[in-house]
């Protein structure tokens, strides 16, 4: 994990360790330092936290996804292959069963391409957590979805460790589950057990935790506008709407 | 599915996913775009939330899951509750009522 970490990141863990020193091994002017009250740095364990509840739910949908996929005529590693570089729940869904449907490449990949498109907005969002070089950046964005956009941000800023920490945890969780469900079937039924509830309790629990004002709440009644057109326009699209007119929402004076 | 279509897909999903931390980067963008990126995200996590409490496919069904995120909406209203007491009290009611339906 430690190769996935750009300079800066590590930089800042390893002061959150210095500053946790024992203050019997410290130097006496880092005592000084020590004393003086600091913000606690989140950590990559801090994100791997708060993404397990999220990830029990995100490994049961894996092992569905891989039972789907299979039955689709997929092979068990195809399967997994996709999980791992997709990473990408809705999206991976929709191509399987519209590949199982008959439709062709440009069909598969235009249901992809708008199923993520609110990844435009959440990588956008969370670009202030993603560091580094170039080829740094792009490894870290591959971690961009909805459960690392809500539990990345502390004070209004995401946060590279929490970020960094949920996005493996829910990338491992995604994969496994996959595997398990392409090699075993359909192990546990997340609906049985009500993990289908859990991505939304966890959004509305991180979207209540933000702070509000009017033009938030003006952005969440477009959102709540959007999601009225679901029987009226093809899946994904109403997050698409619900993007754009969030944007507009936010570009007014 | 062929492996030419899942690789398409995989860099398709990249370039979406990476687009804001390439040109954007870590700069501080004008206080206007980054309002308006974060209403964006508000509003996507509103649908988001509201088509997997209510939608099955896409038409719109009222079941055992709008009880489980109302349960999970009042943990939420407790100040010490953390959102993943929320998650777990959504899923334990959703169960609760798939069982007894």
């Amino acid at each position: 994990m430690r190769c996935l970490l750009p300079e800066t990141i590590q930089k800042r863990i390893h002061r959150h360790r210095r500053s946790h020193r024992s203050p019997a091994r410290s130097r006496p002017h880092e005592r000084v330092g020590h004393q003086a009250s600091t913000p606690r740095i989140p950590t990559v364990w801090d994100g791997v936290k708060r993404a397990i509840p999220l990830a029990l739910a995100v490994s049961a949908f894996g092992a569905s996804f891989g039972t789907l996929a299979v039955d689709a005529g997929m092979t068990a590693p195809m399967s997994i292959l996709m999980s791992a570089l997709v990473f990408a729940g809705s999206a991976q869904y929709a191509a399987v069963e519209i590949a199982s449907a008959g439709a062709g490449t440009i069909g598969i990949l235009t249901s992809v391409a708008l199923l993520n498109a609110r990844y435009l907005p959440v990588g956008i969002a969370l670009s202030p957590a993603i560091r580094g070089r170039l080829p740094s950046r792009l490894i870290l964005a591959h971690l961009v979805v909805d459960e690392t956009w809500a539990v990345s941000f502390e004070d209004g800023e995401p946060q590279t460790p929490l970020f960094v920490g949920s996005g493996l945890t829910i990338l491992v969780a995604w994969v496994v589950g996959t595997g398990i469900g392409s090699y075993a079937g359909d192990v546990i039924d997340p609906k049985v057990f009500g993990f289908d509830v859990a991505f939304p309790a966890v959004f509305l629990g991180y979207l209540a935790r933000r702070s509000w004002n009017t033009r938030a709440l003006l952005a969440t009644a477009t959102g709540a506008g959007a999601f009225a057109l679901t029987t009226t326009v093809p899946a994904g699209m109403t997050m698409l709407i619900a993007g754009l007119a969030g944007l507009i929402v936010g570009m007014t004076r | 599915m062929s492996t030419y279509v899942l690789a398409t897909a995989a860099a398709i999903t990249l370039v979406i996913k990476s687009a804001g931390a390439v040109i954007v980067g870590a700069r501080a963008l004008p206080l206007r775009i980054s309002r308006a990126i974060d209403m964006s995200v508000i509003a996507v996590l509103t649908t988001l939330v509201l088509t997997s409490t209510l939608t099955t496919n896409t038409s719109i069904h009222v079941d055992a899951r709008l009880i489980g995120v109302a349960a999970g909406a009042v943990a939420l209203t407790h100040r010490r509750s953390s959102v993943t007491v929320a998650a777990v009290a959504a899923v334990a009611t959703t169960a609760l009522v798939r069982l007894f339906q």
